[in-house]
């Protein structure tokens, strides 16, 4: 009995036996593969999770503009849903490529056919704009041996360049700057000039009625000479680490009514080859520059009735390409505080040369004030060269600029003469940043000679 | 400081002789690649534009947004092809006389300074140059004279028809490289 | 003028035997020709319906196809120009010049499918207010076009506001006028296709109304062709029997009489009541007499009866008429002499030979003149003519014998029936003058299977005359045949 009872487990066990190995092979194979198929399905999974992830943001999106639209024009819902589903003669929905960072706004969707005749025809989404921004900035690291002065990391400026085009004739144009220090550089506590501000510098309505005859509305670069216009509010732009001297900003001690608040007419003026252009401009000029704590662009309010003109002519003749010249003449009036008014002109010429590999500037400009009552006229002369050639992606480049401004100077007194050389080497990283080099030596009234280094990295993006 | 800065003086008066000195300026074709050309290069423009003659500086202004009206009043739009394509190697050669970063840097600073009113067009195939030249009554473009087809105008250059041996905008083999 | 008198007295005659000719033919085959008349009835109904059905499925095809066609084309128009309009607004939704100028391309290609479908509507339009809306719908698109180019262009150029103002001030207004325009298009399209299915469906009405129509009548007229038919069957049949009956009882009473005195004279002779050899002499010539009656009358029969059913063959050849008339003399001069009757013979000089049996002919011209003595009435005179043809004859001679009698004559209205197998007039029957109905079917059958006829010309009160007309033989030797009729 006993063995009758232990003969099937015998049997069993020899079975087992039998197929221990086999089983023991297929055991070791499902270990090893467990973790495979663990780690393949857990990739999946996660995959399968993205995806669905991915198409519930896309279905988030699609339904929150549907929502927008529904918002705006109530009939057009359904007709944004058959948008969604019906393929390729579809609107495109690619993202937006720099420089064109619009939103994207999807125009309404035409209705099935078996409907169209049931509902007005599609118009055109009102909404839709053309804004693009790009934009510009810079960091720097400087330092003098000039006492007081330390060793710095500063952030630039940092510049959104806004257009938007309106129509065919019109287009808007705006600098959105965003910079450390307060509008006025003057008299005010070191604390504060690591505030950051945001300043419109340049805001345009453009209209161009053809090659003879634009204008532009709102806040400019003042024509005067050819750096003004030329470089706005963007380092990455300029092959210098900074602006010449005579075309610092306002707000940084600048001489010049670097911004003004008018009108601006330009254009070509038939002449053939010699390429003649011409601005005319009149605005609100700049502020008198008292007290020194005011905004020195008179953005809203002009403080006297009397209107800053100016008037700029220069050439570009077919013959060299890549020279201009030409000359400006700026009056305004001044009315500085306690003091007698003054007549302001400035006049100026300008001779560059600029090619892609090369470029050769060269600007004097002349700052008269003559204050009523008084013959003497006080005479602000200032000049800068500035050299420079691209060797690849490397541009070495020499500027030596002179201001000398009288210490009697009714409107800027605190100038004086200020003038050097300077020295740098610019390199293009890439296409978007580039790094430069600057030394300079600075040779002022009254103070110490001191020089100067500043390592800058400047970009657009 | 005087010595330094005459000798910097003349170091730039040098280079600028150097830049200035007239002759085979890079980008200018080559009597031997003119005579070696291809094909020619068609600057194309609207049926309805009146220009059917162009110089080649006053073609230079317009491909460098110098220019941003017809005589006719529509406004000028330029078309261009992908970066990398031999049509634009070699407008940008011998019109532009730049590379394509300059190109680049040359538009996005006169949008800066508001010189330039509209960036141009880039469109990727000669076909898409075509009809984008012909639904915009202002619009110029390039494409070779074998992709022009009846719905465009093919405007001469300093009198020259692109049929013409003097033609001077060549496609090179070289280009396509 | 006596030979045009004579011409034309020939046409009447001729034009007088085809018309009796076709009566006879018609009264014959009445049954097939009214079953001819309503088959050709039958197969006029069939062509019209089938023209009527025809018709009527052309005009729902046509009206079919005009639906489709005109469906698709303006199904078509407003799918393409709802196109043009969707593509020029795609273009706004991106930033791609790429993908503008291919939704440009599609705008273009859309209006071109426009244009070309207007101009088609125009070219097909052929009343004046479908071409004054395929001209104004012409004139709409064209306004929409230019300011579709107007808004493509700024598009293209970037002028994304402007072409949005464009649309909105030039697009929408004019776009509208062309869906406005389409969608009269549309409405008088339906217009006209209700107009179209009220047509068809009044003419489909028509043409039930005349198939049912032409159904009954068809119908009526078959049953009653076939009544007619079935009727007319039946009374022939009547007829037919009653003429076998009266055969039946007349040959019946033929074969009495003579078989009554041969019996007679047989048992007299038996019973020995004639014992003088003059009286048996008599008797015996009675019974030979009547015997050869009797003869004569079974042989009539089974001719008839032979040439009936067309197995009796004849020897024909060429026969001179004055052999052929003495023989039908010398047949009958004893029945006539026995009935007090003159023959009167006239045998016109060198008629031609006929071709023909010889006793056939003169068995035809035996009953003729046998009829002749029957019906002779109270002027017991005959007279037997033989003469040429006249001009009427249509191929070649013939010799005309004729038997003339001065009788009780045949009403005009039985001319025709008396040659009928066992037809016997009223008249006759009533004046009780037997015989077997059999003597002029008989004498035409044998008329026409000598390639001849038999012709009569009867009055009243007043006589027949009974013409055999024989084709001339043109064997050559006929003086052979007088000799052969002589042996015979």
């Amino acid at each position: 009995m006993k063995f009758r009872i232990f003969l099937p487990l015998r049997l069993l066990a020899q079975t087992v036996h039998g197929m221990g190995k086999r089983v023991l092979i297929v055991a070791l194979g499902m270990a090893v593969s467990a973790p495979c198929l663990r780690a393949q399905n857990a990739a999946e999974a996660n995959t399968d999770k993205q995806t669905i992830q991915m198409l519930l943001e896309r279905i988030e999106r699609l339904e929150s503009r549907v929502a927008q639209l529904e918002g705006t024009h109530p009939g057009a819902a359904r007709t944004e849903t058959a948008m969604t589903v019906h393929p390729p003669s579809g609107p495109a929905a690619g993202p937006a490529t720099a420089p064109q960072a619009a939103p994207q706004t999807a125009a309404q969707t035409p209705e099935p056919e078996q409907e169209s005749e049931h509902l007005e025809p599609e118009r055109m989404d009102m909404s839709k704009t053309l804004l693009r921004i790009r934009g510009f900035g810079d960091v720097d690291f400087h330092g003098t041996d000039q006492r007081g002065n330390t060793n710095t990391f500063s952030l630039g400026q940092l510049n959104l360049f806004v257009t938007s085009d309106i129509s065919e004739k019109f287009k808007f144009l705006g600098e959105i700057v965003f910079e450390s220090g307060p509008d006025n550089f003057y008299n005010v506590p070191g604390g504060r000039r690591n505030e950051f501000g945001v300043d419109v510098e340049r805001y345009l309505l453009q209209y161009s009625y053809n090659d003879y005859f634009n204008l532009a509305f709102g806040r400019y670069h003042t024509a005067i000479g050819f750096y003004n216009t030329a470089y706005h509010h963007s380092t990455w732009f300029q092959t210098t680490t900074g602006r010449p001297l005579l075309f610092q900003f306002e707000d940084t001690g600048g001489i010049l009514p670097i911004h003004n608040v008018g009108v601006s007419a330009s254009g070509r003026i038939p002449s053939g080859s010699l390429g003649l252009h011409y601005v005319a401009e009149i605005g609100n000029g700049r502020a008198s520059r008292s007290p020194l704590t005011d905004e020195p662009v008179q953005n809203e309010v002009d403080e006297n009735n009397y209107k800053a003109v100016n008037l700029a002519l220069f050439a570009r003749p077919d013959a060299i390409r890549g020279l201009q010249v030409g000359f400006s003449g700026y009056h305004d009036r001044l009315m500085p505080l306690g003091q007698p008014r003054v007549d302001e002109t400035i006049l100026a010429a300008h001779a560059v040369y600029m090619l892609p590999k090369f470029e050769w500037l060269n600007e004097v400009v002349l700052v008269r004030h003559g204050p009523d009552g008084s013959s003497h006229v006080f005479n602000t002369p200032g000049f800068y060269t500035q050299i420079a050639k691209r060797f690849g992606s490397y541009q070495p480049y020499f500027r030596y600029q002179y201001i000398n401004g009288s210490d009697r100077e009714p409107i800027f007194p605190d100038v004086g003469r200020i003038e050097g050389p300077s020295f740098g080497m610019r390199y293009d990283a890439s296409e978007s940043v580039a790094l430069k080099l600057q030394y300079d030596y600075n040779i002022a009234r009254h103070i110490q000679s001191y020089n100067g280094l500043t390592l800058q990295l400047g970009f657009t993006f | 400081m005087r010595r330094l800065l005459a000798l910097l003086t003349m170091v730039g008066a040098a280079m600028l002789l150097l830049e200035v000195s007239p002759g085979t300026a890079k980008g200018d074709p080559s009597p031997a690649a003119q005579a070696s050309a291809d094909q020619n290069l068609a600057i194309i423009v609207n049926q309805t534009n009146t220009i059917d003659d162009i110089t080649l500086k006053e073609l230079r202004t317009v491909f460098l947004g110098e220019r941003s009206h017809w005589p006719n009043g529509r406004r000028i739009t330029l078309v261009m092809m992908d970066p990398g394509v031999p049509e634009r190697k070699a407008i940008l050669r011998d019109i532009c006389r730049m590379n394509e970063t300059e190109f680049s840097r040359h538009f996005l600073q006169g949008l800066f300074t508001g010189e330039v009113f509209v960036s141009p067009k880039t469109l990727s195939s000669p076909t898409g140059v075509r009809k984008f030249v012909f639904n915009v009554p202002g619009a110029i473009g390039y494409v070779r004279a074998s992709d022009v087809d009846g719905t465009v105008k093919v405007i001469r250059i300093n009198g020259h028809g692109v049929d013409d041996p003097e033609y001077p905008l060549r496609f090179e083999a070289r280009d396509s490289k | 003028m006596s030979e045009a008198s004579h011409n034309a007295k020939a046409s009447r005659s001729a034009f007088q035997r085809l018309l009796q000719a076709a009566s006879s033919q018609i009264a014959r085959h009445s049954s097939s020709l009214l079953l001819f008349m309503v088959f050709c009835v039958v197969i006029a109904v069939g062509v019209f319906m089938i023209g009527d059905l025809h018709t009527a499925t052309d005009q729902a095809q046509r009206m079919y196809a005009g639906s489709v066609q005109g469906l698709r084309q303006i199904g078509e128009l407003q799918y393409e120009a709802q196109e043009t309009r969707r593509s020029t607004l795609y273009a706004l939704t991106t930033n791609d010049s790429n993908l503008q100028v291919e939704y440009a391309d599609q705008s273009r290609k859309a209006d071109g499918l426009v244009t070309e479908g207007i101009a088609q509507y125009l070219a097909g339009a052929h009343i004046p207010r479908e071409l004054e809306l395929g001209k104004r719908l012409q004139r709409d698109w064209a306004a929409y076009l230019k300011v579709r180019d107007e808004v493509l262009a700024s598009i293209l150029e970037g002028s994304t506001k402007e072409a949005v103002d464009m649309d909105l001030t030039g697009g929408v207004p004019s776009f509208d006028r062309v869906r406005q325009d389409l969608e009269e298009v549309k409405r008088l399209y339906d217009e006209q296709a209700s107009e179209q299915l009220k047509v068809v469906g009044l003419s489909s009405r028509r043409s039930v109304l005349r198939l049912v129509g032409v159904l009954c009548f068809t119908l009526l007229f078959a049953i009653a062709s076939v009544w007619v038919i079935q009727r007319s069957k039946m009374l022939s049949a009547l007829k037919l029997a009653k003429m076998q009956m009266d055969f039946v009882a007349s040959v019946s009473h033929e074969l009495r009489t003579p078989l009554a005195v041969i019996c007679a004279s047989a048992q007299n002779i038996a019973d020995g009541v004639v014992d003088e050899k003059e009286k048996l002499a008599k008797y015996g010539s009675v019974i030979g007499h009547h015997s050869r009656q009797l003869t004569e009358l079974v042989n009539q029969i089974l001719l008839f009866a032979s040439t009936h059913e067309g197995r009796h063959r004849y020897a024909l050849r060429p026969l001179q008429t004055s052999a052929i008339i003495e023989s039908v003399l010398t047949n009958t001069r004893e029945l006539a002499e026995e009935a007090g009757f003159t023959v009167e013979k006239s045998i016109e000089s060198n008629l031609p030979p006929v071709m023909g049996d010889f006793s056939a002919i003169c068995q035809c011209l035996q009953n003729l003149v046998l009829n002749a003595v029957k019906y002779g009435g109270s002027h017991p005179s005959i007279a037997i003519r033989a003469f040429r043809g006249g001009e009427d004859v249509p191929y070649g001679e013939e010799v005309r014998i004729s038997v003339e009698d001065h009788g009780i004559g045949i009403d005009a209205s039985e001319l025709q029936q008396i040659f009928e197998p066992f037809y016997r007039s009223p008249v006759v029957k009533a004046a009780q003058i037997h015989g077997t109905g059999l003597g002029l079917p008989l004498a035409k059958s044998i008329a026409e299977a000598m390639g001849g006829r038999i012709s009569v010309v009867s009055k009243v009160g007043v006589g027949s005359r009974f013409t055999l007309h024989l084709p001339a033989s043109q064997v050559v030797g006929a003086e052979n045949a007088v000799e052969r009729v002589a042996q015979l």
